[in-house]
C-alpha cells in the first residue's frame, strides 16, 4: 500500500473510531429501517353505512395483513389495460359495498387522472381530460412554448391506455422512501463530516500533519476522498436497505411498469423502475456534494458544529421556503438545493435547462449540477487547506 | 547543514510576537529559553513552516520552509502534543510514518525501534487515551524522530516527563544533536544546560541571548532569572 492508501485507510479508522459517527450511523440506519416497517405499526378499520345511515364497523386488519390484501389485489389486475372494459368492471365493482378495495390500484390513478371522484366517463374521456389536465400543468408552471412543445413530443411516446402492472415496491421506494433517504443522508453526512477538518484543530493534531512531508495535499486529497465515499456509501446502504425490506414484502416486479401508472402527471416516458434508479443516482450524488460542503464548511469554520448547523439548516430552509414559478431562475436554482429535488414532485416539473441548444430536463442536470459543485468545492478546500496555520 | 533564520518577525495587529529574529543554527543541540510569552512557541512554529512570518525567511540548505523538501527533513514536538485518543500507540506511529513519507517496510522498523527506545513496547498496542502523560510524551518524543529528521523542534519537550525519563531523554537529545540540528525550548534551565551547546534566550520577542554557556560565565539559571526580574508580563 502507498502513502496515499495508508492515509485513505487511517482516515478511515479516525472517522469510524468516533462514538459521534458510530451513533449517528446507526440511529439513521435505524431510522431508515422504521420508515420501511412502519406499516406493521399500523391498523385498519372498515366501515360501511346501513339503510338508515348509521355507521357500522365491518372488520379490522393488520398493517401487514392490509399489505397482503392489497398485494394480492393488485396481482390481480398483472397486465390489464385501463380502458372502457376495465373502467365498466370498476363501477361495478364499487356499485356494492366491498371490505377489499380490489381495484385501489387503478382507482386513485383514475381518480387522479381525472381530478374527482366520479367514474362516470368512457376511457377516452379519461385520456383526453388527461392530456388536458397535462397542458393546464404545463401552463401553470408558467413553462415556455418550447418546453410544452419538447414535453408534449415526449408524451407522444406515452402509449394510452395504459396498461397496469403490479409494482407496488417500486411505488412504495419513489414514494415513500426516496425524500426521506435524502434527507437522512443529508444528516448523517451532517453529523459525521462536519469534524473532518476541524477536529485535527480541536485535538491539536493539525500541529504535526501540517508539517509533515505529506500534511497538505496528500491529506486533503485523503479526507476528501474519504468524506466522498463516506457519502456514496452511506446512500449505497440506505437504498439497499429500502430494496431489501420493499422487495422481501411486496416482490421486485414492475420495474417496467409506466411512471404515469403512480405518477399520472409526470410527462417523463420512462418507467418506474428507472425513476427510483433516477433518484437513487441523484441521492448518490448528492450525498458526494454535501460530504464536499460539510468538509469545506469544517475546515472554513473550523468548528464541527457550526458546520453541521449551516448544512442541516439549508436543508430546513428548504422545507419551508418555496419560492414561486414567477421568479423563474431564482425558484429553479433553489428547487436545485438537495434535498428539494428528491420529492415524486420533480417528475411533474417540466422546466428545462438550455445548453448550446440542448434541452436538458431538470433530472439529467441535477447530477452534472451536483457533479460541477463537487469538484468547485473540492477545489476551494484545497485552496484554504493549502493556506491552513496553526493558532 | 544550515537552518537560517532572517528577520524573521510575527506580528498580530499591534502586537509583536517575534520580533526580527535572525540567526543560523548548524548542528548540535540549541536550547532555546525564556519565560511564558516570550514568543518561543510562535518562533518555533514559523521554523516549522506551520505559521507564516508576517516578515523575514527561513530556509534549510536552500530549501524554504513550508515547502515539500524542507517538511522531510523536520521533526517537530508541539508544546501541546495532539494525538488520536482511539489509536493504539503504534498505529499513531504508523500514521505519522505515512504522513512523513516513510516506506511502509521502513516505517514498521523504525516504528518498532522508537517504541523500544521510549520504553512504550508494553504499551504500543493499547489506545493512546489509556496512556499517563508521561507515556503521552514520549510517543510525541517517537513520532518527531520518525524520519530520523536532520531539524528537530522539541517544545518543552519534558513536560509531564519523571526525572527518570527526563536524564533518559537528555542522553538521547545529546546523542541525536551530534549530527542534526536540534532546537529545544523550555523555561527549565536545567533541562537544557546540560545537554545544549548553544543557548538562545527570548524575551518579548527579542532574541536577548546567543551563545555558548560555559562555567566561566557563571551559573545560567540565576543568568536567566536576572533577565526576567519583574515577573511575567
Amino acid at each position: 500500500m502507498n502513502h496515499f492508501g495508508i492515509l485513505v485507510k487511517y482516515e478511515w479508522k479516525k472517522l469510524l473510531q468516533k462514538k459521534l459517527v458510530r451513533i449517528a450511523i446507526l440511529v439513521v440506519i435505524l431510522l431508515q429501517v422504521f420508515m420501511n416497517l412502519s406499516f406493521l405499526m399500523q391498523y385498519y378499520t372498515s366501515y360501511r353505512s346501513d339503510e338508515d345511515g348509521n355507521v357500522i364497523q365491518t372488520g379490522g386488519r393488520s398493517g401487514y395483513e392490509k399489505l397482503m390484501d392489497d398485494k394480492e389485489d393488485a396481482k390481480a389486475l398483472e397486465g390489464r389495460k385501463v380502458d372502457d372494459a376495465m373502467l365498466e368492471e370498476m363501477r361495478q365493482f364499487y356499485a356494492e359495498y366491498s371490505p377489499r378495495d380490489k381495484y385501489a390500484e387503478i382507482h386513485s390513478m383514475v381518480r387522479a387522472m381525472s381530478g374527482e371522484e366520479s367514474r362516470d366517463f368512457t376511457g377516452e374521456e379519461l385520456y383526453g381530460g388527461w392530456k388536458d389536465n397535462m397542458k393546464t400543468s404545463f401552463k401553470s408552471q408558467l413553462l415556455s412554448e418550447g418546453e410544452m412543445a419538447y414535453w408534449e413530443k415526449k408524451m407522444e411516446n406515452i402509449e394510452t391506455p395504459f396498461t397496469y402492472h403490479y409494482a407496488m415496491a417500486w411505488e412504495t421506494i419513489l414514494n415513500n422512501q426516496c425524500a426521506g433517504t435524502g434527507m437522512l443522508l443529508v444528516m448523517l453526512l451532517a453529523v459525521c463530516l462536519s469534524g473532518m477538518f476541524a477536529e485535527e484543530s480541536r485535538l491539536k493534531t493539525s500541529n504535526l500533519i501540517l508539517c509533515a512531508k505529506n500534511g497538505k495535499n496528500p491529506v486533503y486529497l485523503a479526507k476528501a476522498v474519504v468524506g466522498m465515499l463516506f457519502g456514496f456509501l452511506g446512500a449505497f446502504v440506505l437504498y439497499v436497505i429500502s430494496f431489501a425490506f420493499q422487495f422481501y414484502f411486496l416482490g421486485t416486479e414492475g420495474f417496467h411498469a409506466i411512471l404515469q401508472q403512480d405518477i399520472v402527471y409526470s410527462p417523463y416516458p420512462i418507467t418506474i423502475g428507472e425513476a427510483v434508479l433516477i433518484m437513487f443516482g441523484i441521492t448518490v450524488f448528492i450525498g458526494v456534494l454535501e460530504s464536499m460542503f460539510a468538509m469545506v464548511l469544517s475546515l472554513g469554520l473550523n468548528n464541527n458544529l457550526a458546520a453541521m448547523s449551516v448544512v442541516v439548516g439549508l436543508m430546513m430552509l428548504t422545507f419551508f421556503i418555496e419560492i414561486p414559478k414567477r421568479f423563474r431562475i431564482l425558484s429553479w436554482l433553489w428547487h436545485f438545493i438537495p434535498t428539494g429535488i428528491l420529492g415524486t414532485g420533480e417528475f411533474y416539473d417540466g422546466r428545462l435547462f438550455q445548453f448550446l441548444g440542448i434541452s436538458i430536463t431538470n433530472l439529467g442536470f441535477a447530477p452534472i449540477l451536483y457533479f460541477v459543485l463537487s469538484l468547485v468545492l473540492f477545489w476551494v478546500g484545497r485552496r484554504k487547506y493549502g493556506k491552513v496555520q496553526t493558532s | 547543514m544550515e537552518l537560517k533564520i532572517d528577520r524573521v518577525t510575527k506580528q498580530y495587529g499591534s502586537k509583536i510576537a517575534v520580533d526580527r529574529i535572525s540567526l543560523t543554527l548548524g548542528r548540535g543541540v540549541h536550547g532555546l529559553l525564556g519565560e511564558n510569552g516570550a514568543g518561543k512557541t510562535t518562533f518555533m512554529r514559523m521554523i516549522c513552516g506551520i505559521l507564516a512570518p508576517t516578515g523575514g525567511s527561513i530556509s534549510f540548505d536552500g530549501m524554504e520552509a513550508a515547502t515539500e523538501g524542507y517538511r522531510s527533513v523536520l521533526g517537530y514536538l508541539p508544546q501541546d502534543f495532539g494525538y488520536y485518543p482511539d489509536f493504539t500507540g503504534k498505529d499513531f506511529l504508523l500514521y505519522m510514518a505515512a504522513l512523513k513519507g516513510l516506506p511502509k517496510r521502513r516505517a514498521g522498523e523504525k516504528a518498532k525501534e522508537l517504541i523500544e527506545m521510549t520504553a512504550l513496547k508494553e504499551a504500543a498496542g493499547n489506545k493512546i487515551k489509556t496512556y499517563s502523560g508521561g507515556m503521552r510524551q514520549r510517543l510525541g518524543i517517537a513520532q518527531a524522530l520518525l524520519n530520523d529528521p536532520d531539524i528537530l523542534v522539541l517544545d518543552e519537550p519534558t513536560a509531564g516527563l519523571d526525572p527518570k525519563e527526563r536524564v533518559r531523554f537528555r542522553e538521547v537529545i545529546q546523542e541525536y544533536g551530534k549530527k542534526h540540528i536540534v532546537l529545544l525550548s523550555t523555561h527549565i534551565v536545567s533541562d537544557i544546560e546540560h545537554v545544549a551547546g548553544n543557548i538562545l534566550m527570548m524575551k518579548r520577542g527579542q532574541l536577548i541571548y546567543r551563545g555558548p554557556w560555559g562555567e566561566e560565565k557563571g551559573d545560567l539559571e540565576q543568568f536567566y532569572l536576572k533577565q526576567f526580574e519583574g515577573g511575567e508580563e
